[in-house]
Parts: C-alpha cells; sequence; structure tokens
C-alpha cells in the first residue's frame, strides 16, 4: 500500500475519532435546515422570499464559503499541525517511514476530503430543506446549478486550507494558531472590502468564485485569472509551509 | 534533500511569479468594473451633453409603458431642453422642459400654455445645477465608497472588452442565484411598496402625474416577488465618457389573484455631442404664456400648477 | 559483523551552549546496545538526530546503510523507537493507536495487535481510552508501538522511565526475550546504571555531549566490579580532564 495513501487514511481516521468533527459535520447539516426554516417563516408571514427555491442552496453556500468552512478549516488545520506539535503526538508519524513530505501532503489532502464531505453534507441538506421552501425547483437552473457551485467551491477552500497550513506552522497551540487565523481572516476581509485592488490580488476574495460558473454563461477568462491567483497563493504556501515543516525539530 | 528543496523553491518561485503577474496585470490594466466606476463619473460631471433614453416596461411580454426621453443639457451655459414622450397604454404625452435666460419652461401636450417659473439663484434647486459639478464630486467619493461596499465581489464579474479604436464595452449579467439575497429582498419590498401606496412617488418636477399613471399601471406584485435577471451594458468613448448605457432588469411575482407577472425593464441610453450641444431654445413670443411665482420653492409651486 | 546503526561525527550545539560533540559509533545485529549518562549528557540529542526528529550540525547517520536525511523513508523502514516521551492520541483507545500505527508498514495484521498488546501487558485495556492510562501503561503502549512492525532495530530512550518495579522487569524480560529470540537489535539509553549492566551487551558512555567511553559488558567488568564504577571513573576522568 502506498505509504501516502496510508497517512491519508490514517489522518482522516484520526479526524473521525475525535468528537469535535461529528460535531461539526452534524452543524454543517443543522445550517441548511436552521435556514430554510427561518426562511420559510418569512415567506409564509412576510410574504416576500429573498430567496428562491432555485437560489436557496446556492445561498447556503455562500454562508459556508464565507464563514463557516473557513473557520471549520481552520479549525481542523490547525488541529492536524500546531495541534499535533504541542500534543507532541506529531512524533507518532514522524517516526515512521514516511517522509516529511509526505506527512505535509496526506496532511493537507485528508483536510481536502474532509472539506468535500462537509460540502456534499451541506448540499444534500440544502436540497433536502428544500421540502420546506415554497416554489418552483427547477433541475438545470436549481439542481445543476447547485451541484457545479458546490464542487467549484472546492477550490477556493483547499487553498483557505493551504493557506492555514502555512500559518499553522508558527504555532504550538491550537488556541493561539485558530485565534491568529481567524484575526488573520477578519483584517484580510475588511481590507478587501475598503480596497478593491487588495481585493483583486487577495485569494479569499475569490471563496465565492462559484459565482462565475453558474451565471447564464461562464465567463472563462475571469474563471481563469481567478484560478491563477487561487493557484499560485496555493503553491506559495504550500512551498513556504512545507519548507517550515520540514525545518521543525522536535 | 536537494531535489526536495528545488522543487519546494520552484513551487514557491512560480507561484511567486504567477500572482506578481496577475497583481500586476490587475495594478495597471484596471478592469471592468473601475473602467465603469471611472466612465460614470466623468459622464455625470460632463456639463454639456445630449442624451437620448428610452425606458420600456413590460409585463409579460407586453409593453405597457414607453418612456422616450431626450436631454440637451449646457450646464456651464445654465441652459437646457429636455423632450419627454411618455406612452403608457394607449395614452401617448409629450413634455417639454427648457432653462434659458434664467427661466424654466415646460408645457405638456394636453395644453397649449407654457409655464414659465423665474429661477431665483438662492433657491436650493437653482443652487443643486448650478453648482452640479462642485457638489458632485464630493457626492460621487461618497457614492463610490458605499457602491464599493454593496458590489462587493460582485465587481469581479464586470467584463471588460477594449476595442481597437479605444473604445470599451463593459458588461455585467447576474442571473438568478447570483443575485445578493439582500439586494433580492430590498426589491421585494420596493415592489411591494410599490404597488401599496402609489401616492408620494413623485418628487422630480412634471413627473409626479405621470409617476403615477406609470405606477398605477404596473400590475402590482403581492407575492414570490424576485429579480430574475439584472444585466447592464455600457460602451465607453475614447474621451472616458459613456456614449451608450443599456440596462435590462426582469423582476417576476404573482399579483393578488396568483397570476404570474414578468415585468421586465429596458433601459437605453444613449449619450453623444459631449462638449458640443447646444440646448434648444422655445421662442414664447405669440404664445400663451402663464407665470408662475413660486416663493416656497419649486415643489410647492408645481403642486399648485396641478391644483388649477 | 552487519552494521545495524553507523554514527559517524555528529555535532549539534544548542543556543544554551548544550548539546553533543563529535559522537561516534557503530551497533551490530544482535547487539542490546546501552546508551549509559546522566540526564541532560546528550542521550536523547543523538536519539532525536538518529530517528530524524532533529538535524544535526554535522556528522552523519546511517541505519541499514541507508542516511536517515537523505533516505529517510529505505532507513526507518525497519526500526521502531521511542524517543524522549511516549506519545499516543489520547483520545482513542490502546488498539486503535496501534492500528493507526500499523498503516505504515506492509501487512501487519489485526492478530499482530492483539499479539503485542499480550506481550506488553496491556490486553486488558486495549479498548479503553489512553488518556486514562498511567505513565506506566502509557509507556508499556510505547513498547508495543515500537515493535509492532517487528522492527530489526528498536530505538528506546529511557524505556523504563515512571515504570515501578514490576514493570521494569517487565520490560527488561520483554527486551531480552526479543533480543533472544527474534534476533532484534536494541539501542537503549538510560541513567539507570544497574539496569544497563543487566539488560545490555554493549554500552557507550555518554558525559557532557561525548562518548567518553565504549564496550561489551562483558569486558568492561573485568576492569570494574560494577558498571557503575567504570561509569563513575570515567565521570572522574573527565571532570579532572577540563
Amino acid at each position: 500500500m502506498n505509504i501516502l495513501y496510508a497517512n491519508v487514511v490514517s489522518e482522516i481516521q484520526k479526524l473521525c475519532l475525535k468528537k469535535r468533527t461529528l460535531f461539526l459535520l452534524i452543524i454543517s447539516a443543522l445550517i441548511p435546515i436552521g435556514t430554510a426554516l427561518i426562511l420559510s417563516v418569512f415567506q409564509n408571514n412576510v410574504g416576500i422570499i429573498p430567496i428562491t427555491k432555485n437560489q436557496f442552496p446556492i445561498f447556503v453556500l455562500s454562508i459556508f464559503t464565507s464563514y463557516f468552512l473557513p473557520l471549520v478549516i481552520a479549525m481542523v488545520t490547525i488541529d492536524l499541525f500546531s495541534g499535533e506539535f504541542g500534543d507532541r503526538n506529531i512524533k507518532i508519524v514522524l517516526l515512521r517511514p514516511i517522509s516529511r513530505f509526505k506527512i505535509y501532503t496526506s496532511k493537507i489532502l485528508s483536510i481536502g476530503i474532509f472539506i468535500i464531505v462537509n460540502l456534499a453534507i451541506a448540499f444534500i441538506f440544502s436540497c433536502l430543506a428544500l421540502i420546506l421552501i415554497k416554489g418552483n425547483y427547477q433541475f438545470i437552473n436549481g439542481f445543476l446549478k447547485g451541484l457545479v457551485a458546490y464542487g467549484v467551491s472546492i477550490v477556493p477552500m483547499i487553498a483557505i486550507a493551504i493557506a492555514i497550513t502555512f500559518i499553522g506552522q508558527f504555532f504550538k497551540s491550537t488556541g493561539s494558531g485558530l485565534t491568529i487565523s481567524i484575526l488573520i481572516y477578519i483584517a484580510i476581509s475588511i481590507i478587501s472590502r475598503l480596497s478593491p485592488q487588495f481585493s483583486r490580488i487577495t485569494f479569499t476574495s475569490y471563496t465565492d468564485w462559484y459565482q462565475l460558473w453558474i451565471g447564464s454563461s461562464i465567463l472563462i477568462g475571469k474563471v481563469i485569472s481567478s484560478f491563477i491567483i487561487i493557484l499560485s497563493y496555493s503553491m506559495i504556501f504550500f512551498g513556504i509551509g512545507f519548507y517550515l515543516f520540514d525545518k521543525k525539530e522536535l | 534533500m536537494k531535489k526536495k528543496y528545488a522543487l519546494t523553491g520552484l513551487s514557491i518561485a512560480v507561484g511567486g511569479v504567477m500572482l506578481v503577474t496577475s497583481a500586476f496585470a490587475s495594478a495597471t490594466g484596471s478592469t471592468g468594473y473601475d473602467t465603469y466606476k471611472s466612465a460614470i463619473k466623468s459622464t455625470l460631471t460632463s456639463k454639456n451633453f445630449t442624451e437620448n433614453g428610452t425606458i420600456i416596461v413590460k409585463d409579460n411580454g407586453k409593453e405597457f409603458s414607453n418612456i422616450n426621453n431626450t436631454i440637451k443639457e449646457n450646464t456651464a451655459k445654465e441652459s437646457l431642453s429636455q423632450n419627454t414622450v411618455i406612452k403608457i397604454g394607449g395614452q401617448t404625452k409629450t413634455l417639454e422642459t427648457y432653462w434659458q435666460d434664467g427661466k424654466t419652461v415646460s408645457k405638456d401636450s394636453t395644453s397649449n400654455i407654457y409655464s414659465v417659473r423665474t429661477i431665483n439663484k438662492n433657491k436650493k434647486f437653482n443652487g443643486n445645477k448650478a453648482e452640479i459639478g462642485k457638489i458632485d464630486s464630493s457626492k460621487l467619493n461618497d457614492g463610490e465608497m458605499l457602491l464599493d461596499a454593496l458590489v462587493g465581489n460582485l465587481q469581479n464579474y464586470v467584463t471588460l472588452d477594449s476595442k481597437e479604436d479605444g473604445t470599451k464595452d463593459v458588461a455585467i449579467t447576474l442571473t438568478d442565484s447570483q443575485i445578493p439575497a439582500v439586494a433580492n429582498a430590498a426589491a421585494s419590498i420596493l415592489v411591494k411598496n410599490l404597488a401599496n401606496n402609489d401616492n408620494e412617488m413623485g418628487r422630480e418636477k412634471d413627473f409626479s402625474s405621470l409617476k403615477k399613471d406609470i405606477v398605477g399601471s404596473i400590475p402590482k406584485l403581492e407575492s414570490d416577488i424576485r429579480i430574475d435577471n439584472v444585466s447592464l451594458k455600457a460602451e465607453i468613448s475614447k474621451d472616458n465618457y459613456i456614449t451608450s448605457q443599456v440596462a435590462d432588469v426582469s423582476i417576476s411575482g404573482k399579483d393578488a389573484e396568483g397570476i404570474v407577472h414578468a415585468i421586465t425593464l429596458d433601459l437605453n441610453l444613449n449619450l453623444s455631442q459631449f462638449n458640443n450641444t447646444t440646448p434648444d431654445k422655445v421662442d414664447l413670443t405669440g404664445k400663451q404664456v402663464k407665470s408662475i411665482t413660486n416663493k416656497e420653492g419649486f415643489r410647492h409651486g408645481n403642486k399648485d400648477e396641478q391644483d388649477d | 559483523m552487519e552494521k545495524v546503526l553507523e554514527v559517524k561525527g555528529l555535532t549539534k550545539l544548542y543556543k544554551n551552549n548544550r548539546g553533543i560533540n563529535d559522537i561516534n559509533f557503530e551497533i551490530y545485529k544482535g547487539d542490546i546496545f546501552g546508551f549509559l549518562g546522566p540526564n541532560g549528557a546528550g542521550k536523547t540529542t543523538t536519539m532525536k538526530i538518529i530517528s530524524g526528529l532533529c538535524r544535526a550540525d554535522q556528522g552523519e547517520v546511517r541505519i541499514f546503510g541507508f542516511d536517515i536525511v537523505e533516505q529517510f523513508e529505505k532507513a526507518m523502514q525497519n526500526v521502531g523507537c521511542i524517543i524522549e516521551t511516549v506519545e499516543a492520541y489520547e483520545y482513542t483507545s490502546a488498539y486503535k493507536n496501534l492500528e493507526l500505527v500499523s498503516r505504515f508498514y506492509k501487512d501487519i495484521k489485526k492478530a499482530r495487535i492483539d499479539e503485542v498488546l499480550e506481550l506488553v501487558g496491556l490486553k486488558d485495556y486495549k479498548n479503553e481510552k489512553v488518556a486514562n492510562f498511567s505513565l506506566g501503561m502509557k509507556q508499556r503502549l510505547g513498547l508495543a508501538a515500537a515493535i509492532l512492525s517487528k522492527p530489526e532495530l528498536v530505538i528506546l530512550d529511557e524505556p523504563t522511565n515512571g515504570l515501578d518495579i514490576e514493570g521494569m522487569v517487565d520490560i527488561r524480560n520483554i527486551i531480552t526475550q526479543l533480543a533472544s529470540e527474534q534476533k532484534i537489535t536494541f539501542f537503549i539509553s538510560s541513567h539507570l546504571v544497574h539496569e544497563m549492566e543487566i539488560t545490555c551487551s554493549r554500552v557507550g558512555i555518554i558525559y557532557n555531549g561525548k562518548l567518553v567511553k565504549m564496550g561489551y559488558v562483558k569486558e568492561l567488568l573485568k576492569s570494574y566490579d560494577t558498571l557503575e564504577n567504570c561509569f563513575m571513573d570515567q565521570v572522574r576522568k573527565e571532570k579532572s580532564g577540563t
């Protein structure tokens, strides 16, 4: 069995063994249902629908990609790096016949899988929650566009995970690493809001790049330029992050 | 070992080059959003131009209102002429307005009387018009910041097409789920209110009664109101003026009887003759003229006129 | 004799001026090599460099002929270790911990996990969360994890740390049993000189970051009554020398 694959399985198993992971996944399922409940109350009592049935899964996605998932990703990522260095149980893996490059990569891959599972749960439950909302749900405009939007969101979310992996190298406890990650994320979001120039070259502004995919036509040029920005940040953070990880001494 | 770090270094280097290139590209070549904003600014502050605009509102594909408006404006010379043709249902109404020799003159197609009003420079209305450039620059900045914040990441979706002759096309189309929920909610509330109280809508000169007519003719949407589509397209000249502005907005919803209405609003605006416009003048000799004195400001005077 | 571990000119200086200086030694197949020295002598530092947790300033380490830095995976393929402290995922059971470790090696059957748990005496606690384990139990679990893959070289840093007398005897018996039955080579560090004397076939005495004496326990005991006397003699020589 390939050692990289083996450690991906291992890292995922470790995630699954933690109660917190299950808790986070349950919240992922509850967010669409809660949102749908609020909307249906709104729909029945006020008579307006700020979000149509077709839009609903994508509205849920916007909550996920801009707030909830970055937070969850930060929690899991910081835990897999800072947390394990803090608890020193990173040593269990470091002493096995697996190179640090593969450890680093497999941790990111397993976070990637966690992200995919999280988005899948969010999509499935937002589809289920549609029962609560009145209106029409179309296959292409609703289901298919939703599926595409959730699918392409994996890319910026993994980029966030890689960036947080980089931040995680500077901390030896989950608490401080997480706090700093959140503060950095908030700071970048605020600066992006205030300065469009800054926003354009910051990959966190592309967390909602699924918007580019679900319009009446896909804006290929914008998709490519956004992808290049996301990719270049990922490559830089991956490179520096791995270098720091490889240099670590216990 | 060396290979490992060589790969790491390569990844950082390639990522860095890609990032710097795209950052440079976005810093030098401005984006569609910036181009659009800058053109709007220079067009709004322009003091001399001819504008021809049409707004067509359709309900389920049936045209029920069509407004055509031509404005020739020269703010520096304090002159303006405006000609508006409004079709609602089967009715057509024409409205002429002039700003000449320190007076405003207006006449609609229902009568042959020209209403003449002397502009008092101390009044707010006059001040606004006379100092349009000055006031607008600070207003525009505030507006710009507000716009940036509202638009947020949507600004990334404005496409820019720079043509060889120096003109540019910018466009943005938002459909269905791309439209922010806040905008959708705001539109729903607005449309509902529009249906519920159709008075107090007109604030602009000469339009209050017309607006009433228009609003009155719009089907009253009660539920399931939402924006289906918003699309904006503008052509920008070499001199950074907007020469053509097309906007389409589709809103759908149900009326009290549960009938679905798809209301579309098409705006088509053409601007031309920048710095080269001479507003028309009306020769009042031999015409029926009614002087209006408006001590308490323009709006009040307008109401008096209607009460006649 | 087949060289299992080869350490050449290992030097590492920490910022507080402590560290190790020019450590050289070799371990041969079948050895139970003891690394004897007081706390802070550099035993753990040496072992951390050997197992790849730390980088040396100078020198090289080869395990089964593979360089620990350049060919880490190959070097560590047949090595099991406890370095400094035993680490385990506290949020899960002893069994799950070993299952996680087993992924890194080929063909470790579930039966093998039960086998090592029985060997270290944790069979009855295999489904208990490690968070509830005593220090001694964790030490046993660490040993179980180190020998799980049937490695040819086992590196144990202070393996009897925190164990009571019974535990110490148990661990010693496991080590001698594995060495004689499965021909596993051991590299053990300790500051407990009697323990070393009973367990090891060869020892190296480390003091102030330097390897000051090396030899077969049997040979050393020809010149000294006990290993303790040998150790104290070396320490005396070092102190007068500096």
